[in-house]
């Protein structure tokens, strides 16, 4: 038997809009599926970070205590690398060290009749007075002078004799 | 009151106020969701960096853990936190007499010049054998407190017998830290040329100290009255 509407035809809701509807409707129900769905991942997520946060707490607090127990040995490592960075800026002012290493190297490659007669050893120019009574001593001096590497430049600055002290010969050395 | 309303607006709109909630619901849930979770994020981000750090640091002051308290010891030695004088002094008297020379005089005054390494000046003059004088000035590298040769001056004896030196030296101190880097500051392992100061200084020598002991009461003398 063949369906009949009875109803006036302005109180039926038109086709369109039924269509339209229908795919409302159908929109509502997905949407609300992949919402309960995001909703249930957020979730998940934010206890699951919880539980990390929570751990990494924890990590970071027992850290803390044993970092806090060995505190006596970071403030000793502290000292002593505070000490040598301030011992490294003491010796980078050093230079005194060349003329005094030197002088007694070139003392024993001497003979034993030149002795210092006087000196003023300074770290960038030194001035040393040698003294002998042997003229064979004065040019071995000058050989062991000009052949020695322990200084940029030397200077014969006098040379001299008289009876009482022999030859007395004056070096500059500058670092 | 009821209000009549077109049947094609009565059928429609209600899954169209379904739809709007759910989207303004969806708009909500996953504005807040993002935020919760990128916060959660960089919480998780830096607090993983502060364990790396406090790792590494737990790492290095386990490793390092022999030894250093007494390298810290020795460099209070080196470079005192306070005017080192005496303790150079008595360095000087103790090389003088291994070195075979003698202190004519000696004397030291602070540098007034303000400094985070304030330097002491001490002026002294040796007298004995040249290689004792120059074994003196070379010896002067292996004392704590850590003194620097400035100038050195040598002439004959005035009995022409050995040579009289006068020398300046320069000693050094400097207050010790007051605070430590904060906990969360990186700490790096000593380097290399670090290690080998260290083991150059532990072959310095110290300067000598004796121990007073307290005196055993049973001991004490007993009132004369």
């Amino acid at each position: 038997m063949p369906k009949i509407n009875l109803l006036p035809p302005d109180l039926v809701p038109k086709s369109l809009t039924v269509k339209i509807t229908k795919v409302i409707k159908q929109v509502v129900i997905v949407g609300f599926s992949l919402f309960i769905c995001a909703a249930i991942i957020f979730i998940a997520l934010f206890v699951l970070n919880t539980m990390k946060l929570n751990n990494l707490g924890k990590n970071r607090n027992q850290l803390l205590e044993s970092i806090k127990n060995n505190q006596q040995v970071e403030q000793s490592l502290y000292l002593v690398r505070d000490r040598l960075n301030k011992i490294k800026t003491i010796q980078t002012q050093d230079s005194s060290a060349q003329p005094i290493k030197a002088i007694p190297v070139l003392l024993s490659q001497l003979p034993g009749s030149v002795v210092i007669n006087q000196a003023n050893l300074s770290p960038i120019l030194s001035e040393v007075d040698f003294q002998t009574s042997d003229p064979a001593a004065v040019s071995q001096l000058m050989a062991t002078m000009t052949g020695s590497n322990f200084f940029q430049t030397i200077n014969l600055k006098t040379f001299s004799y008289n009876e009482a002290k022999g030859y007395i010969v004056g070096f500059e050395l500058i670092k | 009151m009821k209000i009549n309303l077109p049947p094609d607006i009565k059928i429609i709109i209600l899954p169209l106020i379904s739809l709007l909630i759910l989207l303004l619901s969806g708009v909500f849930l996953l504005k807040l969701g993002l935020t919760k979770f990128s916060v959660q994020q960089k919480q998780i981000g830096d607090l993983e960096k502060e364990a790396k750090v406090l790792d590494q640091k737990n790492i290095i002051l386990r490793d390092i853990s022999p030894g250093i308290a007494q390298n810290a010891s020795l460099f209070s030695f080196v470079l005192p936190a306070d005017d080192p004088t005496t303790m150079v002094i008595s360095q000087l008297k103790i090389l003088t007499a291994s070195s075979g020379v003698l202190i004519n005089s000696l004397s030291s005054r602070s540098n007034t010049k303000v400094s985070t390494i304030p330097e002491i000046n001490i002026i002294v003059n040796i007298s004995g054998p040249i290689m004792g004088v120059f074994n003196f000035l070379n010896e002067l590298a292996n004392i704590t407190p850590i003194v620097l040769v400035k100038s050195v001056a040598l002439s004959q004896a005035e009995n022409g017998d050995g040579t009289t030196a006068d020398i300046t030296l320069n000693s050094y101190w400097s207050a010790y830290p007051e605070t430590l880097p904060a906990t969360l500051e990186p700490l790096n392992d000593l380097l290399a040329s670090e290690k080998d100061m260290i083991s150059q200084m532990s072959t310095l020598k110290l300067p000598p100290f004796t121990e007073l002991l307290p005196q055993d009461p049973s001991s004490s003398r007993s009132s004369p009255f």
